[in-house]
């Protein structure tokens, strides 16, 4: 009797230590996610006794700041507010406050609002009068390629997105419109009525396009996928085909003659390439696609894209779904992806925006680990597309996308920010760079073509890739430039830097 | 300043708590069974008093248009906590000040968190304590006058099923359950009082070792009023009902064997149970994933995960939490706002000291003198034990949340009046049997104080066994 009474001693003893154990794996090991969750009502809270963190770039320049001003309403006599220090490049990047949050504002709030090592701030404010500060975020963008990259968008609607292929960082990511995020509140109404331009909205990540030829990445990567032979499939391009009733013209009704998929490839033909659809059928572009068509889990509003082919679609969807037409719709971001998986030898991986984030005393955490995705090919069809590639530059559609890199006296230096400084860092990459790359133009009912181009460099050791989306900008060879100017500027300046 | 002070006592609160426990611990490993007052025990009370203090320093800095108000409360308060345990040894000298110290301790968390989300509940709060208290001061005295309770099985048991009719025919419903009853202003839960009758007929019932024919009995009305929990859907009291009755019939036969089946034959009715009501199944899919539908069934269960985990280990500071997002937070989910205020660091320093009790109480049943006042001991220790496993699983998504109040923490009058009147309970049979121990030891040579029967030689302890225990603990300590 004693002892059962002493086995139900242990039995009570057992219960509440596993409620405990319970309690510590929710507050450490569980905590990350359940402070995340939207619904929790306590991340959209700002205090306002405590300084928000910053928002910092990869070499730690503030892009977003918190910064006392004169309040003789307060009673301590001063209040926060939020100052964004490049609005016209990083709108879409930091989001904006007040108004409820978006973007990194809203991502990474809880961080910006996490006191670190409380006890010592409060002290220190006590005594000190100094801020209690939140923990700062530092971003994978350099602020100055960000804004270089901006630059080049100048004042066409679209967008350009550029990311590291092995790792998965965001270089680089613009869109044009822009708002002013410390206006927001101001300008509030009009922005939301904006249906035009839609500043609001970042077209990198949101933006969903036709991706045009750009599309022929994945058609390619498909036949690779099931029957190498592909490669050197031989066919007569007349500028225009018929299949199943639907008749297909090459851009302009070109004819581009006796072709094998390289020249088919560089040149950029409508007719091959369906015709390469036609004869891998829809299930099998269904199942290549469904590897690229992968959700990325992107700290940012994002779109998902749209792919909607399969077995019961009828001919004429899958020769233009093969040729990126139709009904499958990408956004920048995407393409970016695609194209760094191509990069990467096969391996697309988790596209990130934050790098670390620092504490009060300096000290990292939050640090991002790159992370794969998901292997879309091969490595060897990830070569061979390679190959494909380099030729769209090397002879083909997108000639204007080669560069190389000389001693820093190049033309592009005058539109840096950095020449600004008098100091021009210089200790990237020289000579020739060999960059492979796809254009793509996208037909659509809104008017006239999207200009696409997607692009990694340099092509045997890629350091960048890039996807430049222009709206209604005509053929795809008008994205090119913008393009080929970041790879450079980030080849030479901000590669190894 | 406020908030230096906020973020200050954070860690203060915790030191606390860890001091309260190692006192606590170190009474209880120290104490011999007739000597229960140690310095350790006045250290606790003394923790418990500081803690009273800091927290209302802070809830007048945070509310300073307040100050005569929390400081007057405060202080009747504080001189409740000071003279509370003082009177009970006076009256009692042979009680266990270590299980008033947790409750009063307990008791005191619950107050102060109240005082945070809503002052007027929290000022009924302690009106219910003091009655309580005051309850549990007489109800010693009145049962040491009753004559042996193990002998009235019968009428305990007719009673719990009348009273647990009459819920069916008059019971009005609250919080989702059918179980409360109204007469003129008050409103009960009799399902308190037929578990607390329910335990008090099995202790009897088996006092004499039984056979496993004698179990059919017992083990059939326990199945009738589990059914009957059920249809209440007061789950709560069932599950609670069920173990309880498990670790009684388990100490009278000391059969694991049984304890296997009732755990297998218990599942499979559970099953059967999830199967049936549809009300069980919406509860089982909010526990495996409140994620999904957390404006809806997941609700309760996600918004408790919150309050938990945001602030983490320490906590977001007294006042500073935001814990009236949490759904019924002063009664089931007092906890979560607990370890929202004060971390859960203090969440777990808060789990021990209800250990503390619990351990106390299984110590009362390994010290009774006869098998009726063990079982009794242990039945009503687990009756509070799983009530506290069941909602701090509930709230902390370990098993499906099922409505029942965290003994002493959560508001609540009846709840609050039936544990108390539990642990005065657990004090008369500590009391009794430390005296039975001591009278024992006076007169060695007396065999007994009353006829020896020819059932009741097997059913009391040996008073060698007693004695040589008291030895031992003697020459311990020396």
């Amino acid at each position: 009797m004693k002892k059962s009474v002493k086995t139900v001693f242990w039995i009570y003893t057992l219960l509440f230590f596993i409620i405990i154990i319970n309690l510590i794996k929710i507050s450490v090991f569980d905590r990350e996610k359940i402070i995340n969750n939207p619904y929790n009502p306590r991340i959209s809270n700002s205090s306002q006794n405590i300084m928000r963190g910053s928002i910092l770039d990869a070499d730690e320049v503030p892009i977003a700041e918190t910064v006392r001003y004169e309040n003789a309403a307060d009673p301590r006599g001063y209040s926060y507010k939020r100052v964004y220090n490049y609005p016209a490049a990083f709108a879409h990047i930091t989001g904006y406050t007040g108004n409820g949050k978006t973007g990194v504002e809203s991502e990474y709030n809880y961080i910006m609002e996490t006191v670190s090592n409380e006890l010592y701030q409060s002290l220190a404010a006590v005594i000190a009068k100094k801020d209690i500060r939140g923990n700062d975020v530092v971003l994978t963008i350099d602020a100055d390629l960000q804004q270089y990259a901006a630059q080049q968008l100048g004042i066409s609607k679209g967008a350009i997105v550029a990311l590291e292929p092995d790792s998965g960082k965001i270089l680089a990511m613009v869109s044009y419109p822009y708002y002013d995020p410390n206006a927001v509140a101001d300008n509030w109404t009009q922005l939301n009525s904006d249906e035009e331009n839609s500043p609001l909205l970042s077209r990198a990540a949101q933006g969903l396009y036709p991706p045009g030829s750009t599309f022929k990445i994945i058609t390619a990567a498909s036949a690779l996928e099931n029957d190498p032979s592909l490669l050197n499939y031989q066919y007569y391009c007349e500028g225009e085909d018929n299949f199943g009733g639907k008749v297909l013209h090459c851009y302009n009704s070109i004819d581009h003659g006796s072709e094998d998929m390289n020249r088919a490839f560089a040149y950029s033909c409508n007719t091959y390439f369906a015709k390469i659809g036609t004869m891998l059928g829809a299930d099998k572009l269904r199942n290549t696609a469904d590897k690229f068509f992968v959700d990325p889990n992107f700290p940012l509003e994002y779109s998902k894209p749209l792919f909607m082919l399969n077995e019961d679609s009828p001919m004429h969807e899958l020769v233009d779904t093969s040729i990126g037409q139709g009904k499958t719709l990408v956004s920048p971001l995407f393409m970016a992806m695609v194209t760094g998986a191509v990069a990467n030898g096969g391996s697309m991986m988790q596209p990130y925006l934050l790098d670390h984030s620092i504490n009060n005393f300096g000290f990292k955490e939050n640090i991002t680990i790159p992370s794969k995705l998901t292997q879309v090919m091969s490595s060897d069809d990830a070569a061979k597309l390679t190959e494909l590639m380099k030729q769209v530059v090397s002879y083909g559609t997108a000639e204007d996308a080669a560069f190389s890199i000389d001693g820093g006296s190049d033309d592009i230096i005058s539109d840096s920010a950095l020449s600004e400084s008098g100091v021009i860092p210089q200790n990237g990459l020289s000579g020739p760079i060999t960059v492979a790359g796809k254009t793509g133009t996208a037909e659509n009912s809104g008017g006239a073509d999207h200009a696409w181009f997607v692009a990694f460099a340099p092509a045997d050791n890629p350091k960048i890739a890039v996807a430049v989306l222009l709206e209604n900008a005509g053929k795809g060879s008008k994205a090119v430039p913008a393009a080929r100017n970041v790879m450079k500027y980030y080849l030479s300046y901000c590669y190894n830097k | 300043m406020a908030q230096l002070a906020i973020i200050l006592s954070k860690y203060l609160f915790i030191i606390y708590i860890v001091f309260f426990l190692w006192n606590g611990f170190v009474a209880a490993t120290n104490k011999s069974i007739e000597e229960k007052y140690t310095p350790a025990l006045s250290r606790q009370h003394i923790f418990m008093c500081v803690f009273h203090i800091n927290a209302v320093l802070i809830l007048v800095l945070s509310q300073p248009d307040n100050i005569y108000f929390l400081l007057t409360r405060g202080l009747v308060i504080l001189l409740f906590l000071v003279f509370a345990p003082k009177l009970i040894k006076k009256i009692y000298p042979n009680c266990s000040i270590i299980l008033w110290n947790g409750v009063l301790f307990l008791g005191n968390i619950g107050i102060i968190t109240l005082y945070t989300l809503n002052p007027a509940l929290a000022q009924k709060q302690f009106i219910w304590h003091a009655a309580g208290f005051a309850a549990a001061l007489i109800l010693p005295a009145v049962l040491d006058k009753l004559p042996r309770l193990d002998k009235f099985g019968k009428i305990y048991i007719i009673t719990a099923i009348v009273l647990l009719i009459s819920t069916l025919i008059f019971g009005n419903d609250e919080f989702g359950s059918r179980n409360w009853i109204t007469i003129g202003s008050l409103t009960f839960q009799p399902s308190e009082v037929v578990k607390l009758l329910f335990i008090l007929y099995l202790s009897s019932v088996l006092s004499q070792n039984p056979s496993p024919r004698q179990l059919m009995t017992p083990t059939v009305l326990c199945a009738v009023i589990l059914l009957c929990f059920v249809a209440q859907k007061d789950l709560g009291s069932a599950l609670i009902f069920f173990m309880s009755f498990m670790v009684v019939v388990y100490i009278a036969t000391s059969k694991i064997s049984y304890f296997a089946i009732g755990t297998a034959v218990a599942s499979l009715g559970a099953y059967i149970a999830y199967l049936l009501f549809p009300h069980i199944k919406v509860r089982v899919s909010a526990w495996l994933d409140p994620w999904s539908d957390i404006s809806g069934k997941g609700y309760q269960i996600a918004h408790s995960l919150f309050a938990i985990a945001t602030y983490g280990l320490t906590g977001a500071g007294l006042t500073r939490g935001y814990s009236t997002s949490i759904p019924v937070v002063d009664r089931d989910f007092i906890f979560s706002a607990v370890c929202e205020e004060f971390g859960v660091i203090f969440g777990i320093g808060v789990v021990l000291v209800f250990l503390m009790i619990f351990l106390e109480g299984a110590v009362g049943a390994l010290n009774a003198h006869n098998r009726f006042l063990c079982m009794f001991c242990a039945g009503l220790t687990s009756l509070l034990a799983f009530q506290t496993f069941v909602i701090l699983g509930g709230v902390t998504k370990l098993i499906p949340l099922t409505g029942v109040t965290l003994p002493f923490v959560s508001y609540g009058g009846t709840s609050l009046m039936m544990c108390y009147v539990l642990i005065a309970i657990i004090q008369w049979i500590y009391q009794s049997c430390v005296r039975y121990a001591q009278t024992a030891e006076e007169a060695p040579q007396q065999p007994k104080k009353r006829k020896p029967r020819k059932k009741q030689q097997n059913d009391d302890i040996s008073l060698d066994e007693v004695l040589s225990y008291n030895k031992k603990r003697r020459q311990k300590q020396k």
